[in-house]
């Protein structure tokens, strides 16, 4: 086997000069879905910013490969294109474009293949709208512009679908959704899940996590990643809190 | 009916050499040096005239400037009769047309206040007052009004706040001016300096029936996260003519709250300008104005944000009765650099009865592109709907627009940190609401 | 790292309509008085009536001054310095004829029968004379005139004599007077009572002479009931030498009557640094004089070196309706002062402004309104919303609303915004793959959406077209 799909290598970054990131590493395979938990402010969210390219964080040590390459000198749109994509915490809202001329655009941005006619392009968002349980008059809503927190969330899984990305972050797609949404979001995702995915998944909550069953997961405190294991590790985490990784472990520690 | 106001003639040309030596009588230093430049740079300066865009709306020739006596420097004298609202501040300043008093309720308790008549700060605060008189708050130099305050003003003061000292009760200055014709041309300077907080209070008071002309200009420093709260009460009387050009500076992470209540006089023409100067500086400027009868009250406002991460926040609210008039006429200004700008200007008005007029000219001058700059503007009655929700619950007509009144202008005069004098202002207006 | 400064050796939209048509013309020496004048009327073989109207006009124009309030900066114009006429030379010459469609089609202006948009009747006016108008036959069916106004002076002198200035007075404005004495060609359309123009009428405008200012009048009158939608396109080629277009319009609404009057203005701008471009001092004004008339303005600016223009309404009739519907999108060094004007003179009478203005480069593009509520105008309503956009720190964006209100039913409400593209919706939409010139372009149409869905189909999907291809090297 050649080099892993991501290798997040003692990634450094600040905003502002505050300094977030504090020595990231991170191996993932293609195939493997990663959980990424840890406390508000530990850097969970800078993390997934960082890795699509965000220009309010400067990266000021360590690399992102993808395959072998560096993306961090990459503009997001680009990394877009090799595959990353960013299931946004707060999606943003555009008014005046609609759902289905954003997606079009998107979609023939990243696959370059504008001879995919607007009625196969269409007939595939219909099924994906379908299989996300959303209402079809969704295509013509402004992005974002009015929707509520688990339609900006089905949003981002939609655009995901369409995108079929390589490496997917999922930045706290979880957070505020009832039990429905929920189950809804999981599908969405684990339709793309399998051998040519990488998925990041960052979340507060472990509930989200026995819809989309991690291989790893890696515990984020202070901008380093303090704790490592595999899917045991959550109920541990859960009965436990964070405190205790602080105080048994302390910073540096492995498993 | 155009007026062009000559020099040559009645009021103007009385504000001659002779006018000037008499004001600036006895003078020295830096107070003369400024009244000497301000007197050539008011001679240089036209007359407004209609067709000036800041005077379309309010004919300068309406100010009957014929009609007031010559101009007399106002001395000290005996504090007058006191008022129910002398005893709630720390320092109290009377003014009439006699002269002026001061009146110090601390009783000996040094709290970083100082203040002063203009001409004795100048032996203290000779250096302060050097930075601050016609100092970098006023914006536009090239306005007669502001030059004629700072060649002829006969009664002004200097408020000054210390260092990193807070001041609880403040200052009141009030101005009962009762002669017949009186001219009065008050200047204020206040400068709070770096961490300081203090609050200035200003009531205005004249007979109804009674013709007198004000013609101010105040300016304020805010100094490095200091604090000033500045509240002008307008209540003249409706013979009373007043033109009033202000203007304040805020510094780095420094916030004014400045409300200005405008409820008399006949006509009234204000400027009041700001300027946050510094970063994270603030500025929330308030107005509520109410013309009745035939009042006439016009009102401009510049938000001038100069440099990155400044704020402002600006909301005037009037109502227009009977055959009464206002206009205002805002501006928020970002120069180049002045990035993550937040400004905001709203002005909402209540056209009460046919034959009201009101006018709204919100602005916006934007030169930086990293920055978020909104205004707006409403007019209309009070709602049908709440008259008519009020009524049903056994409210007679005219308690129910009463109450519609308050309500719409309560937003503003909450922002007056002082309860007695909200239910002061509450009362004026109800009156008004007749 | 997306960023939204401008880089000012990329800001080259190139202007596609630059060519020019090399025809014989027939042009007057530079010049104004009143020889010229009846030297222009005898031209256009005009009734004595008309002479007349146009000297009159010139004398007031004479004593009028150009006015100077608006926030725009140019050299003094020489009105002396201008050919007033200019016409192609048409007279048995078909070779002069085809040249003149091709530069239409080239427009793409479908000047032949043959290949005309379905649903669109076109004038085209070519410099200072119209030279042609299609659907002729089928609109005269239906009662409907819609040809030049010269024609109009000749053919149906009564109408023009009836309406001609009534909205737009001789005095309004020095552009105004200077048209009224000189004005050249221009369309007329007239719809009877009771009849909807089946049709999208049009006029595509043409500078292409040197030196030579355009002139034109329109005139649209809809009688009781009737409905019209009419569309003006605008070019000019790029020439270095700045050229005037004065042009004054004026739109009448009977009872019932409604006119959807919208415009494409892509005059020549001028080159990057400032040189060249038309100045575009235009007067509009619509007249909703009978009862639940309907006036409604759509402008798309994207051209001229100046614009100063305000397409206004006159709300008369009770229970009348007025609308404006502006983008207005300046760059290099272009200025713009555009706005409204609705005057609210009836009962129950209704008001909509809707502005966006983009600023790029070292542009100036300034909102300017005014909402007048008379004390007749019982339940008066207006809503007003202008957004300003600015990208890149070099340009300058202005608002200047005033609200005048003198009945207390009205209501009015009035917001304004200006901001730039925020960093955050750049990020999260070239994180999907889109590079940061889509980006801006889905923003800002986005931004413009309220418009560009004003306007025909058609013209709506020209418009985002036109939109795109100016803000192509806009930003960088």
């Amino acid at each position: 086997m050649s080099n892993p799909y991501i290798e997040i290598v003692n990634l450094h970054a600040r905003i502002e000069d505050q300094p977030i990131l504090k020595g990231v590493n991170l191996t993932i395979n293609k195939g493997e879905v990663h959980a990424l938990m840890g406390p508000n402010g530990s850097g969970k969210s800078t993390l997934s910013s960082v890795i699509m390219g965000h220009p309010a964080y400067e990266v000021t040590e360590g690399e992102i490969r993808i395959n072998g390459e560096n993306i961090l000198e990459l503009e997001p749109d680009e990394r877009a294109k090799l595959g990353v994509f960013l299931a946004f915490q707060y999606p943003v809202a555009i008014p005046g474009v609609t759902v289905a001329k954003f997606l079009k655009s998107a979609h023939d941005a990243v696959h370059g293949d504008k001879n995919v006619g607007a009625g196969a392009f269409l007939k595939e968002l219909r099924e994906n709208i379908k299989f996300l349980e959303m209402n079809e008059t969704f295509i013509n809503r402004f992005l974002n512009d009015g929707f509520s927190g688990g339609e900006k969330k089905r949003m981002e899984i939609l655009q995901m679908l369409t995108l079929k990305p390589s490496f997917a972050v999922m930045d706290e797609t979880d957070s505020g959704l009832d039990i429905d949404a929920l189950r809804i979001v999981s599908k969405g995702v684990n339709r793309l899940v399998g051998p040519d995915l990488a998925v990041l998944l960052i979340t507060h909550y472990e509930r989200i996590l026995t819809y989309i069953k991690p291989d790893h997961l890696h515990v984020l405190i202070d901008g380093k990643i303090v704790l490592s294991g595999g899917p045991e590790l959550v109920k541990e985490l859960e009965e436990k809190g964070y405190d205790w990784i602080r105080k048994e472990f302390g910073a540096e520690v492995l498993v | 009916m155009t007026t062009i106001l000559e020099h040559e003639s009645g009021f103007w040309a009385g504000l001659n050499e002779d006018a000037f030596s008499g004001a600036a009588g006895g003078e020295e230093g830096v107070l003369r040096e400024r009244r000497t430049q301000a007197f050539q740079a008011y001679r240089s300066l036209p007359l407004p005239t209609l067709r000036d865009e800041e005077w379309r709306r309010t004919d300068p020739g309406l100010f009957p400037f014929e009609a007031v006596s010559r101009l007399a420097n106002l001395g000290e004298i005996p504090f007058p009769a006191a008022s129910d609202l002398d005893d709630r501040f720390d320092v109290v300043i009377a003014v009439t047309d006699e002269g002026y008093a001061i009146r110090d309720n601390r009783d000996g308790k040094v709290c970083g206040l100082t203040v002063l008549p203009l001409r004795e700060a100048l032996r203290q605060y000779g250096d302060d007052l050097a930075a601050c008189f016609d100092g970098p708050a006023v914006l536009e130099r090239d306005r007669k009004f502001t030059q004629l305050n700072s060649a002829f003003w006969n009664v002004g003061f200097y408020i000054h706040v210390a260092k990193n000292t807070a001041v609880e009760r403040g200052v009141l200055i009030r101005y009962e001016i009762t002669g017949r014709n009186a001219l009065v041309i008050p200047r204020l300077i206040v400068h709070a300096e770096a961490g300081s907080r203090a609050r200035v209070t200003e009531y205005y008071q004249s007979p109804d029936g009674q013709a007198m002309m004000c013609i101010g200009a105040r300016e304020m420093y805010v100094d490095q996260a200091a604090q000033l709260s500045l509240y002008a009460v307008q209540e003249w009387g409706n013979g009373a003519y007043q033109i009033a050009e202000d203007w304040a500076r805020v510094g780095r992470d420094g916030q004014i709250d400045w409300v200005t209540l405008s409820l008399g006089s006949k006509i009234s023409k204000m400027m009041m300008g700001c300027e946050v100067a510094e970063p994270n500086a603030n500025a929330f400027m308030s107005g509520l104005f109410f013309a009745n009868e035939k009042q006439h009250i016009d009102q401009r406002t510049l938000q001038k944000h100069a440099a990155p991460h400044t704020y402002s926040n600006l909301l005037y609210k009037g109502a227009v009765k009977d055959e009464g008039r206002s206009v205002y006429q805002g501006v928020i200004a970002a120069g180049k650099g002045a990035i993550k700008v937040d400004a905001y200007q709203m002005n909402k008005n209540l056209v009460l009865n046919p034959g009201a007029r009101a006018d709204s000219l919100p602005g916006l001058m934007i030169d930086a592109d990293d920055l978020k700059c909104s205004h707006g503007s409403t007019m209309g009655n009070l709602s049908p709907l709440e008259l008519f929700y009020l009524k049903s619950r056994g409210l007679s007509d005219v308690e129910a627009r009463r109450m519609l009144v308050l309500a719409f202008f309560e937003e503003i005069i909450a922002k007056l940190d002082d309860e007695f004098l909200q239910e002061r202002v509450r009362a004026d207006v109800n009156r008004k609401i007749g | 790292m997306p960023t939204l400064e401008t880089n000012s050796t990329l800001v080259r939209d190139e202007y596609k309509y630059g060519f020019s048509t090399d025809v014989p013309t027939e042009s007057f020496e530079k010049g104004l008085n009143e020889e010229v004048i009846r030297a222009i009327s005898a031209k256009k073989n005009e009734p004595e009536w008309m002479t007349e109207w146009r000297l009159k006009a010139f004398r007031r124009w004479l004593n009028m001054k150009e006015p100077q309030w608006a926030d725009v900066s140019y050299p003094p114009i020489d009105y002396q310095d201008i050919c007033y006429f200019s016409a192609p030379k048409l007279e048995n010459n078909p070779e002069v004829d085809e040249e003149l469609k091709r530069t239409f089609e080239r427009l793409g202006v479908p000047m032949h029968e043959r290949d005309r948009l379905a649903g669109v009747a076109v004038d085209a006016v070519f410099d200072s004379v119209s030279v042609g108008t299609t659907h002729k036959e089928m609109l005269a069916e239906k009662g409907i005139i819609f040809c030049s106004i010269s024609e109009a002076i000749q053919e149906h002198p009564e109408l023009v004599k009836k309406y001609l200035g009534t909205v737009v007075p001789q005095g309004d404005n020095f552009f105004a007077a200077l048209n009224s004495a000189v004005f050249t060609d221009g369309s007329f359309c007239y719809i009877p009572k009771g009849v909807r123009c089946p049709v999208e009428l049009s006029t595509y405008f043409r500078i292409n002479a040197v030196d030579t200012g355009q002139f034109e009048r329109t005139l649209i009158v809809c009688e009781d009931d009737a409905y019209v939608s009419y569309i003006e396109g605008c070019t000019a080629p790029s020439r270095d030498r700045n050229q005037l277009h004065a042009a004054v319009v004026e739109l009448i609404a009977l009872e019932g009557a409604e006119i959807k009057y919208s415009t494409v203005q892509n005059w020549y701008a001028g080159d990057e640094e400032g040189r060249g471009g038309i100045y575009n001092f235009v007067t509009k004004r619509g007249h909703c004089r009978g009862r639940k008339s309907k006036i409604s303005w759509t402008q798309v600016e994207v051209g001229s070196a100046i614009t100063w223009k305000y397409p206004s309404v006159v709300l008369e009739g009770d229970d009348s309706v007025g609308e404006f519907y502006s983008v207005a999108f300046t760059n290099r060094k272009m200025q713009a002062d555009t706005g409204t004007k609705m005057v609210h003179v009836g009962r129950n009478t209704k008001s909509t402004i809707v502005s966006k203005g983009i600023s790029a480069g070292r542009s100036r593009n300034s909102y300017r309104g005014l909402v007048q509520i008379l004390p007749g105008a019982d339940n008066a309503r207006n809503h007003t919303q202008c957004d300003s956009m600015l990208i890149g720190d070099t340009c300058t964006a202005n608002t200047y609303p005033v609200i005048e209100c003198e009945n207390s039913t009205a209501i009015t409400e009035h917001e304004a915004t200006t901001s730039k593209i925020s960093e955050e919706q750049m990020f999260y939409i070239t994180s999907r793959g889109i590079d940061e010139e889509s980006a801006t372009s889905l923003i800002v149409n986005g931004f413009c959406k309220e418009v560009f869905k004003e306007l025909p189909m058609e013209f709506s999907v020209e418009a985002v077209k036109l939109l795109e291809l100016k803000l192509e090297h806009s930003v960088g």
